[in-house]
């Protein structure tokens, strides 16, 4: 019988999407304050579906959880592609080694009670049923007290994404862009700080002053492009900046699983592992296990490939498919273009090259813009006067460009980060993101990219990158100076992000802020 | 017993919300964009989809997308549409025609999807295969997968058919489960054309769970228990599909079961029904209903010459294993076996294979009696 529902008509029938529960957020890290016991916070951040403080039960979610002495790294005198090479080969080993050694999973049931299982870690291996929304202790069979929530919160993440998106033109934030065209993402205009003279379908228009923050135009017909050679002036003579300084999270929620473990739970040498790598993933039930049913095929003839991927995983990981990780802010946004086969978690390393290649891109574009406000950057663009678009298909070809801002220390605004005499060395960008995991030194304070705080404002320090931290002051902190602006040709005068939560975090556990 | 984790939504809970969402969208979409104007329509084709795929409707759809199209004619989306619908009413040509008309469509998976989509259906299987293969490398999608699948069982491959359609369910999660009872419908047909009945039940009782209440998967629970001589069950399977999706097809099939039953009046009543509206469509000019003709003119009211005939036209818009294999049997039930022979040599020449070609060619070569 023809029935005409055939695979012809699969794709608009059957389009359906995942839920956006599966999208995490954001990741923090941090040594806690708390004086008593060396402890460490951890708080996983995700979309609040179906809504805040109530989770989707299909979900599990999974915090990875690696101490470690800190890594040896090339030399501050060896800034080749080679000795870069030799880096990531030996994380790779360390990482693809341990990966599977201590995690953390949460999975909610109807009910709103959430199973939270530890398994790899020193201090033994359990599982507790606690209740959502509240803050409870667990104790370890070492007897560790870790204190736990799993609830909605107020999404501790202030930024101003659109300034974020405008500065490397992406489309689907200003535009309805035809769900065909896969290749209109980031158009082929160059990423900039600055707007750009006639880049008419980016640049701010006082007639419709909430495009891309709310209001999306249709995508034109027209050329998707930009062919000006300078950035915008006003009557002043100042430029204007892509970011506005708005919290584009201000009055949204999250949901969150929000920890708080002592160190000597995690490692059984809390005197030398200082470094605590932790990733969040997201992983949601497949289909096939929403129900009972009746296997009858050995999987390994129906699906090899799968199987051989199975075989790594337990019986539980079995039932759900992995759909989104997150360790460093701004490693998918700003590096991996968020694309959903580059969703590795800590074993990103095979996108070392593609992380040359796209440091390299932007460079071409914000260093320009860096340069026109007067600012020493560390991107060798050849003195071009306005953002350039250039992309590159080898990372042999992008480094020589790239290099220094690979290699540069990030260096801080004063000592105030470091908890202990311990000689840290500053963090450097390859050691950042690859792997894509938020490392918490616990000689410090946590604060990015020694970990991740609650209070940073990392969408600003990830733009610092792009200065030459060589230059007399400056730090991470540079560019959330508001005199450094107040000084600056350009309107407004802002940081491209606000300074602070638009809620107050709170002293205590859980220190995200209550929901909405 | 139920083993749900947790009861899905279902079929009907479902069409009400597309129904429901098509209305809201309707109601605020801005007349100027085409945006709006493609996720109305997109949103109408789901629905009209989960309804039962009438073709009546479809061919209302297509108007109104083409009304869209003229409006708005570079907007890929549109067009993706309109080529979907023709392909759903057996218009390769129109479908062809979509998707010429936005040149960049070639080059990206969705319009790679649909020139494959089309390939298949006109029997270019080559073609489709390296269509499907190049989306999926680009973007893997897990209908892409299916389609993949479906490909593999038309040129007669049903071990990789099987592994594929495996690999497409293992990438849905439990928020696609109309999707998953989708694929378990695809799998457990597939089985029940290799003979294996007992797994093709259980496929279809996975379906049912997974997506309760579902026609589609009724109607094949039905021909199921029809090749399983439960005629009582059938004929309640296809009464009840007959109350969410009046087509001819299933009246066909419903006279059928009667038939077995030995209920000859109902049965005559349900064919003349399902006759009488495929001739309708046909009069219209439309493709979608011809090879109904021809198979029940072969099997189930024979008419040797009609079914010829209508094979005939059905074939002469797509050389497929389907149209051609359909076209051999109704040659060989006419007694025309040598003619049937060619027919059958140019399908495998063609690379086609799947079941019921391989199970017509044994017989027709054997010459066994029908």
């Amino acid at each position: 019988m023809a029935d005409h529902n055939d695979p012809n008509s699969v794709n608009s029938i059957f389009s359906d999407v995942d839920v956006s529960a599966a999208d995490v957020y954001d990741m923090f890290g941090y040594p806690s304050d708390a004086a008593e016991e060396e402890k460490v916070v951890l708080a996983l951040t995700f979309a609040a579906v179906p809504e805040a403080g109530v989770f989707d039960t299909d979900m599990l979610y999974r915090l990875q959880v690696n101490p470690h002495a800190r890594s040896v790294r090339p030399t501050t005198q060896d800034w080749s592609l080679a000795a870069l090479t030799r880096y990531f080969d030996a994380m790779k080993d360390h990482y693809l080694g341990q990966r599977d050694a201590a995690e953390i999973r949460v999975t909610v049931d109807e009910s709103g009670t959430a199973t939270v299982r530890f398994t790899g870690f020193p201090g033994g291996d359990f599982t507790e049923r606690v209740p959502t929304n509240e803050v409870t202790t667990m104790r370890s069979p070492s007897g560790a007290e870790i204190a736990a929530f799993l609830g909605g919160r107020d999404d501790a993440f202030f930024n101003d994404l659109p300034g974020f998106f405008r500065s490397i033109n992406y489309a689907p934030q200003f535009y309805a862009v035809p769900h065909a065209r896969q290749d209109v993402r980031e158009l082929p205009i160059p990423k900039t700080l600055l707007e750009l003279e006639g880049n008419t379908l980016f640049n701010f228009d006082p007639a419709n002053p909430r495009h891309g923050r709310g209001v999306k135009l249709d995508l034109p017909d027209g050329p998707l492009t930009w062919e000006g050679d300078s950035f915008a002036k006003d009557a002043a003579g100042n430029y204007r900046f892509v970011y506005s300084g708005e919290d584009a999270q201000a009055g949204l929620n999250v949901n969150a699983i929000v920890l708080e473990v002592p160190l000597a739970f995690l490692t059984e040498h809390p005197e030398e592992e200082r470094v605590v790598n932790v990733w969040g993933e997201s992983w949601v039930r497949k289909a096939a296990a929403k129900i009972e049913t009746i296997p009858d095929d050995p999987l390994w003839t129906e699906n090899p490939v799968a199987l051989l991927r199975r075989r790594r995983l337990d019986d539980e990981l079995r039932q759900y498919k992995l759909v989104d990780t997150v360790g460093q802010p701004f490693a998918d946004a700003g590096l991996s273009e968020r694309e959903d086969n580059r969703q590795l978690g800590a074993n990103n390393f095979w996108l070392a090259p593609a992380f040359v290649r796209r440091l390299a891109h932007l460079g071409w574009g914000f260093g320009p813009s860096v340069t026109a406000l007067g600012l020493a950057g560390v991107f060798d663009h050849d003195g071009a006067p306005v953002s350039v678009h250039r992309t590159y298909s080898t990372a042999a070809a992008a480094f020589p460009r790239s290099r220094k801002l690979i290699f540069q220390e990030l260096r801080m605004p004063d000592d105030t980060w470091k908890r202990s005499d311990v000689d840290i060395p500053l963090r450097r960008p390859f050691e950042i993101f690859i792997p894509n995991v938020c490392a918490i030194d616990m000689d410090t304070t946590g604060t990015w990219p020694f970990g991740r705080r609650l209070e940073d404002q990392v969408a600003t320090r990830f733009l610092s990158m792009f200065l030459d931290m060589t230059a007399p002051g400056y730090s991470v902190e540079t560019l959330n100076d508001q005199a450094l602006w107040d000084a600056a040709p350009i309107t407004p005068r802002t940081p491209p992000n606000p300074l602070t939560n638009d809620k107050p975090f709170l002293p205590a556990f859980p220190y995200l802020a209550e929901p909405w | 017993m139920s083993t749900l984790l947790r009861a899905p939504a279902g079929y009907r809970a479902d069409l009400e919300a597309v129904r429901r969402r098509r209305r809201e969208r309707e109601a605020t979409a801005d007349p100027a964009s085409p945006a709006a104007a493609a996720e109305v329509l997109t949103l109408w084709h789901r629905e009209v989809m989960l309804a039962g795929a009438r073709p009546e409707e479809l061919l209302a759809l297509a108007a109104a997308v083409d009304d869209a199209v003229e409006r708005f004619p570079t907007w890929p989306d549109l067009r993706l549409l309109r080529g979907t619908l023709a392909l759903a009413v057996h218009r390769p040509d129109v479908a062809a025609d979509a998707l010429a008309a936005v040149p960049a469509l070639a080059s990206l998976p969705a319009g790679r999807v649909l020139a494959a989509d089309i390939a298949q259906f006109t029997g270019d299987y080559a073609a489709a295969r390296v269509g499907y293969r190049s989306a999926a490398g680009e973007e893997p999608r897990w209908d892409t997968t299916a389609r993949l699948a479906a490909l593999a069982v038309a040129t007669g491959d049903v071990e990789a058919a099987d592994a594929l359609y495996g690999a497409a369910e293992d990438d849905l999660t439990a928020k696609q489960m109309r999707a998953f009872a989708w694929i378990r419908v695809q799998r457990a047909d597939l089985a029940a054309a290799l003979g294996d009945l007992d797994r093709a039940a259980r496929l279809l009782a996975d379906a049912d769970r997974g997506y309760p209440d579902w026609w589609y998967v009724t109607a094949h629970r039905a021909a199921l228990d029809l090749a399983q001589g439960r005629w009582t069950q059938a004929i309640e399977g296809y009464r009840g599909v007959l109350t969410d999706v009046d087509r001819p097809d299933f009246r066909e099939a419903l006279g059928t079961a009667f038939a077995r039953a030995g209920r000859t009046e109902c049965a005559a009543e349900c064919h003349s029904i399902a006759v009488s509206g495929y001739l309708a469509s046909v009069a219209r000019g439309e493709a979608h209903y011809l090879h109904h003709l021809a198979a029940f003119h072969a099997d189930i009211r024979p008419h040797a010459a009609a079914a010829v005939a209508w094979a005939r036209q059905d074939a002469r818009s797509r050389r497929t294993g389907t149209t051609l294999s359909l076209l051999a049997w109704c040659l060989y039930r006419a007694g025309r076996r040598d003619e049937a022979l060619a027919v059958l040599d140019e399908a495998f020449a063609r690379g086609a294979g799947d079941p019921l070609l391989q199970a017509r060619a044994r017989q027709i070569r054997t010459g066994t009696p029908t």
